[in-house]
């Protein structure tokens, strides 16, 4: 198809590229350099969407990120992405793109109806229509709404790309490379500072690249691409072209993303897009100004155009947007579109502004109208013709709107700085709260033309590096075209009748905007919420100070009295797939996985996550059927022989020094400064509070020399707690500690035949027979020909047991060799769900009963309490409430019926009570299927569970709807006595 | 954000965790009278200043240094940090 | 009597990856011993007399080549001790050039090594280190723990185009992978 649009000569595209896309169901051209705007422009489409509210037809409104109108969904499958601006979609050969928010057909949309209901369809329309009867809400009124509004679709499936993030450094970031961010880089960048360079376009330039002024007696375009080339060649200076900085976080860091492979035909396999956070010392927002519209009746049709918009697409991209262009301007940067697009043969119809001044020069042809205004516009899909305040008419097929400039202040307003209006330019400029290091420069403070926006970079650079303590370089100021920009503030036309658009993108109007004032929604934040004035995707950045302006009228008051609301990140959309980055799946978090894990995988394991680490849960053999087979036989087996667990994920802490006894004794509630070297204590650790922090069991290796053991979920909150301890509470303490965690593997061996299996690995000389080496003993050996290795006699399962350490590197070898050396005696792995039947059986607390809320008497370790010495949390341990004789015991329970299973989580309730909060008196914490007694056992907290050993209460379930009859039991279920442990 | 550790420079805060006020340093005599209540307040009592405000944070990713970090609970802005052990020292704890 | 044999595995399985201009490989055989201490004056004493080393400062390491030993000074009152693994006890090799200054713990087998080089390698760690590796400011010799994809971490910059990385044995396998993946996305 042909270009009926593209100008002959001139632009920045490269014509000996054809570059072929869809739009809809039509192929097109364009070339390369192209946006997928300007390529459709070129070929003469100008209905490009459906509005969001009433379905007016919408046509490409700007030529940049503000973009309100010329929303599209783009590519296929997985990849459809919904509401992408055309402005800054780059166009490649293959582009699929459509249209949106349409029923029926673009052209013929079922849901334009909604324009003709527009006189019920205001602000406030949805708060004040779908509130009776409150039962339709959810059946009728949300469904019918969700499935007009929303504009573009989702896939519904995953997405395919892929996202990274990084970290970048530097001295001076600078946000833009128009004229002042080329000029305030290429000052910084000859002064060797550190420079990162970044715009959201794919060429440098900004607005050099769409106007006609020249910078040093060049082309600006040329000059900027020789400034482009001067940075690209400094080690100092890098360009980030295609990345939005969306946002200024604190202390000078800045959220930038980076549009990687968007631009590309097919992703390279590359990340499509990186989220960039940037660490600067200091920032210059070059961001430029965005141009804004005038309100007056019917402003939103197709054709209807930013000024500035218009220019850029003849000087830019070589596009004509109409073949008889006419500008409607209260400044003189729409004259300049005038003369601009009539050198380019483009026809001008009429000049109209709003300002009673003597009119500047003109093309010839055009018919100038001083003092003038718009009142309409006529055109189904795209204008034809428009209305003067006169009565005059006037055809046409674009109309260019210049309503002045408003400096991109956003990122100054992300630390809540209040932007402040500047008179003489009609506009908000940056405040003068800027966040840390912020420096504003050109355009985005209201510096206007370009000479001054050059000088403005280059003196703002030079500021900083005078503040860095450095020399800037030899004046290397530069020369600009003069050009006119003074304005002379107007925003809306009174006449008329049709709707008057201020936020295109929310269809917002005048109207809507007076209602709210008369509805008492005055202050400009409710003014926003109420007529969702700003709150689109492209935050109002052409009708915000529109908005303002019109609201100040209503309310007959000046626009700084009225205020403006605050922006925050980001500037513009950023897709929640870059913020996840490569978080997702199997990369969500880390893993953590024991020495062990092969061999487990390799031996039936199931495993199930344990914070971060990957446990074996039980280990599958050839015809079990349910897990519960696996376990059962893991249990008896133990109980009955012998059983090998991987317990590597157990917090080690290897603690030293001159006062480690002394420290520990302080930090575990029990006695610990006379443990003799060669033993282990369990220990009991409480918070300052009172209640119970941690548990296990650490060993005395040497007269200065603890090895401390902390559950899994809490190796880091102990350890940080230690250190805590050791450097704020008692610093003059010679003690250190450091995490051996990862580097010893460890694995139990539990069960009668426990000692004659590990004799077997044993160097000779290590003697560990009962006398020799006692329950609670723990001694450094060597294994398997003189690997070192840490051993320890304690008991989890209450059987004769040991846990072994050998440096992580054998830890997988470890496992294999001891179910080797067990094969006489039918050693059996055992995963965590055997070891907490075990564990059950024997009462021992775990994370479940050390939740967090309970105290040692709870647990039934009132005696681990020393009344001898101080500890963390003795004096508020000691509190009436905790200390109270008559409080919840853990206990365990039996159900009465055997037949019945327990389930952790019910509350107890005596017998023949209401199942009421008042007569709840505890809760079970954990249940098992006890292989060895045949039944479901329990361990819970009761109210004077230790003196209740016999009575029956309810075991209350209301939320599984479920209510046994359970015996009160000692939680001691298996070998009471603990004779099995010292065998 | 980001923390100037005395040691280490400028480190991203995401590199340390935090706890709380730094009163947390002044750990009650157990031995006191009036024990109980001083410990009362010292696990329960926080001011909560709009302003100014020192603060307990952990290099748990780095040096594993306990710090007081005086921060601008406002603006965030970061006026002095120091290691909690001089911290600590300079108000009279020792063993 | 032992008639089972322990065999030892590297936590990486021996990972060598190449790319354009980014090599990645796992550095085996090194021992890691961490050395504690209250009295920095004597230990640096000590250490002298023992090794002719100067103790760095945090963030700095020192070489003695005649031992090929590398001192990472990681804590105001820690360092570790990095030098080829000979036997199975090389926290008593370390204990006894420290004396009694120091507490010694044997860190050999609680660390991935992984050595990051090529004249790609700062741009393939831009994307999981938040550390400036600028080589004016993370100079040759520099060394900082710091956190990689929620990980905690050690880097050290044995080069200008090579760092070494230690990451905890247990999640060595995630973080390798997200080390070669950024080597992936910027080749």
């Amino acid at each position: 198809m042909t270009q009926a649009f593209r100008l002959t000569k001139g632009g920045l595209v490269d014509r000996s590229q054809t570059l072929e896309f869809r739009f809809d169901s039509a192929a097109f051209n364009g070339h390369g350099g192209d946006t997928l705007a300007s390529a459709l422009l070129a070929n003469g489409v100008r209905l490009v969407g459906r509005s969001f509210k009433y379905h007016r037809p919408r046509g490409v409104f700007s030529a940049g990120s503000e973009e309100p109108n010329a929303l599209v969904e783009l590519r296929r499958g997985a990849r459809q992405e919904p509401n992408t601006r055309a402005t800054m979609a780059e166009l490649f050969g293959g582009l699929d793109a459509r249209s949106q928010n349409y029923r029926g057909s673009l052209k013929y949309d079922l849901l334009a109806v909604n324009d003709l209901l527009s006189p019920f369809l205001s602000a406030g329309f949805y708060y004040k229509t779908f509130m009776w009867p409150k039962s339709f809400w959810e059946k009728l009124y949300e469904p019918a709404i969700r499935a007009a509004a929303g504009l573009g679709r989702l896939s519904r499936e995953p997405d395919p790309d892929a996202y990274d993030k990084g970290y970048l450094h530097c001295d001076i970031l600078i946000i833009g490379a128009g004229p002042s961010g080329l000029s305030a880089a290429l000052t910084a960048g000859r002064a060797g500072v550190r420079v990162i360079l970044a715009d959201e376009d794919f060429r440098v330039g900004g607005r050099l690249n769409a106007e006609t002024l020249g910078v040093n007696y060049m082309a600006g375009s040329d000059w900027a691409d020789a400034a482009r080339a001067e940075l690209a060649a400094m080690d100092n200076v890098r360009i980030l072209t295609r990345t939005t900085v969306f946002g200024a976080y604190d202390h000078g860091i800045y959220g930038a993303i980076e549009r990687q492979t968007d631009h590309l035909p097919h992703g390279s396999g590359k990340p499509r897009q990186v989220l960039w956070r940037i660490y600067t010392k200091r920032a210059i927002v070059c961001a430029g100004a965005t141009e804004r519209s005038i309100a007056f009746s019917d402003n939103d049709r197709p054709g209807v155009m930013l000024a500035g918009a218009v220019r850029a697409y003849a000087n830019r991209f070589a596009v004509g947007t109409g073949a008889s262009v006419a500008i409607f301007t209260n400044n003189d940067t729409g004259w300049r579109t005038a003369s601009d697009l009539s050198a380019k043969g483009i026809s001008i119809a009429a000049i109209i502004d709003t300002r009673e001044t003597s009119p500047l020069a003109a093309p010839r042809g055009a018919a100038v109208v001083m003092g003038g205004r718009v009142t309409g516009t006529k055109g189904r899909h795209g204008v034809r013709s428009i209305t003067l305040a006169s009565g005059q008419t006037i055809e046409c097929d674009c109309l260019a709107i210049s309503g002045g400039w408003s400096p991109n202040v956003h990122l100054t307003c992300h630390q809540r700085g209040r932007p402040q209006w500047k008179e003489d330019i009609a506009a908000f400029t940056p405040g003068g709260d800027l966040p840390v290091g912020m420096r504003v420069a050109g355009a985005a403070r209201g510096t206007f033309s370009l000479q001054n926006c050059l000088a403005d970079g280059r003196e703002t650079a030079v500021e900083i590096l005078e503040k860095f303590g450095l020399n800037p370089p030899a004046d290397d100021s530069l020369t600009a075209d003069e050009e006119a920009t003074s304005i002379s503030a107007f925003w809306h036309v009174r006449e008329g009748k049709g709707r008057a658009f201020v936020d295109l993108q929310n269809d917002v109007t005048v109207k809507d905007i007076r209602l709210s004032h008369q509805e008492g929604f005055r202050s400009v934040e409710h003014l926003k919420r109420y007529t969702t004035l700003g709150m689109a995707t492209d935050q109002g950045r052409t009708a915000n100070v529109l908005g303002l302006a019109i609201l100040a009228q209503a309310s007959g008051k000046s626009i700084p009295e009225t205020g403006t609301t605050i922006f925050r990140p980001p500037y513009t959309p950023v897709a929640i797939g870059a913020i996840a980055g490569r978080s997702r799946g199997k990369e969500f978090r880390p893993v953590r996985k024991t020495p062990g894990h092969r061999w487990a995988e390799e031996n039936g394991a199931d495993f199930v996550e344990s914070g971060l680490w990957m446990r074996a849960q039980w280990f599958s053999r050839e015809g079990d059927t349910h897990w519960r087979q696996s376990c059962d036989r893991e249990v008896q087996q133990t109980r009955a022989s012998v059983g090998i667990c991987d317990v590597t994920t157990l917090g080690k802490i290897d603690i030293q020094g001159r006062d480690a006894a002394e420290f520990v004794n302080r930090v575990y509630s029990n006695g610990f400064a006379k443990l003799p070297v060669g033993k282990c204590r369990y220990g009991l650790m409480l918070r300052e509070d009172g209640l119970v922090m941690d548990d296990g069991t650490t060993a005395r290796l040497g007269e200065n020399h603890f090895v401390m053991t902390t559950t899994t979920a809490n190796a880091s909150t102990v350890f940080k707690h230690l250190e805590f301890c050791r450097q704020c509470l008692w610093p003059g303490l010679d003690v250190h500690l450091i995490s051996v965690t990862e580097q010893w593997a460890q694995a139990a061996v539990a069960g009668p035949n426990a000692r004659k299996l590990l004799e077997q690995l044993l160097d000779p000389d290590h003697d560990i027979s009962s006398d020799a080496f006692p329950f609670m003993a723990c001694g450094e050996i060597t294994v398997c020909g003189g690997v070192p290795a840490r051993l320890f006699r304690i008991s989890f399962s209450g059987e004769l047991a040991y846990e072994i350490a050998v440096p992580a590197r054998y830890g997988n070898s470890l496992m294999a060799t001891l179910m080797k050396a067990g094969e006489e005696f039918g050693a059996t792995p055992y995963g965590v769900e055997a070891l907490n039947v075990m564990r059950i059986e024997k009462g021992h607390a775990t994370g479940s009963e050390l939740n967090g809320q309970t105290s040692a008497r709870d647990l039934g370790l009132g005696r681990m309490m020393s009344e001898k010495k101080d500890y963390i949390g003795r004096v508020l341990s000691q509190r009436e409430h905790l200390a109270r004789e008559d409080g919840l015991k853990l206990v365990g329970f039996k159900p009465v019926d055997t037949a019945q299973e327990l389930k952790a989580g019910a509350h107890f309730i005596a017998k023949g009570k209401e199942m009421t909060t008042e007569n709840d008196e505890g809760w079970m914490t954990s249940v098992a299927w006890s292989p060895n007694l045949q039944t479901s056992i329990g361990l819970g907290f009761i109210e004077r569970g230790d003196s209740r050993i016999g009575e029956t209460v309810i075991a209350a379930d209301p939320l599984r709807d479920k209510s046994t009859e359970v015996e009160i039991c000692s939680p001691h279920f298996v070998d009471p006595e603990g004779e099995r442990l010292r065998g | 954000m980001i923390i100037n550790h005395p040691l280490l420079g400028p480190r991203d805060a995401s590199e340390f965790s935090y706890l709380g006020d730094a009163s947390l340093i002044d750990r009650p005599d157990p031995q006191a009278q009036d024990a109980a209540e001083q410990f009362h307040d010292y696990v329960y009592l926080r001011d909560n200043p709009a302003g100014e405000h020192r603060e307990l944070w952990f290099h748990e990713h780095g040096d594993r240094s306990w710090l007081v970090v005086t921060r601008n609970t406002l603006t965030h802005e970061i006026t002095r940090v120091e290691l909690a052990k001089d911290v600590a020292i300079a108000r009279g704890r020792s063993r | 009597m032992a008639e089972f044999d322990l065999i030892a595995e590297t936590p990486l399985n021996g990972l060598h990856r190449t790319f354009e201009d980014v090599v990645i490989e796992e550095v085996t055989g090194r021992a890691v011993v961490s050395v504690a201490f209250s009295d920095r004056a004597n230990l640096e004493r000590t250490m002298r007399k023992s090794l002719d080393l100067k103790l760095p400062f945090v963030g700095n390491t020192a070489r003695v080549e005649t031992r090929d030993l590398l001192v990472l000074s990681l804590q105001s009152d820690q360092i570790f001790v990095l030098f080829p693994q000979t036997g199975h006890r090389p926290d008593l090799e370390i204990a006894e050039i420290a004396g009694d200054q120091g507490s010694v713990t044997d860190q050999s087998d609680g660390w991935a090594l992984l050595r990051v080089s090529g004249p790609g390698s700062r741009t393939a760690l831009e994307r999981i280190c938040m550390l400036d590796l600028h080589p004016d400011i993370f100079t040759v010799g520099a060394v900082a723990r710091t956190v990689m994809e929620h990980l905690g971490m050690i880097i050290h910059r044995n080069d200008e185009h090579s760092f070494l990385l230690m990451s905890a044995r247990s999640s060595a396998e995630f973080f390798a992978h997200a080390v070669v993946t950024s080597a992936e996305n910027v080749s």
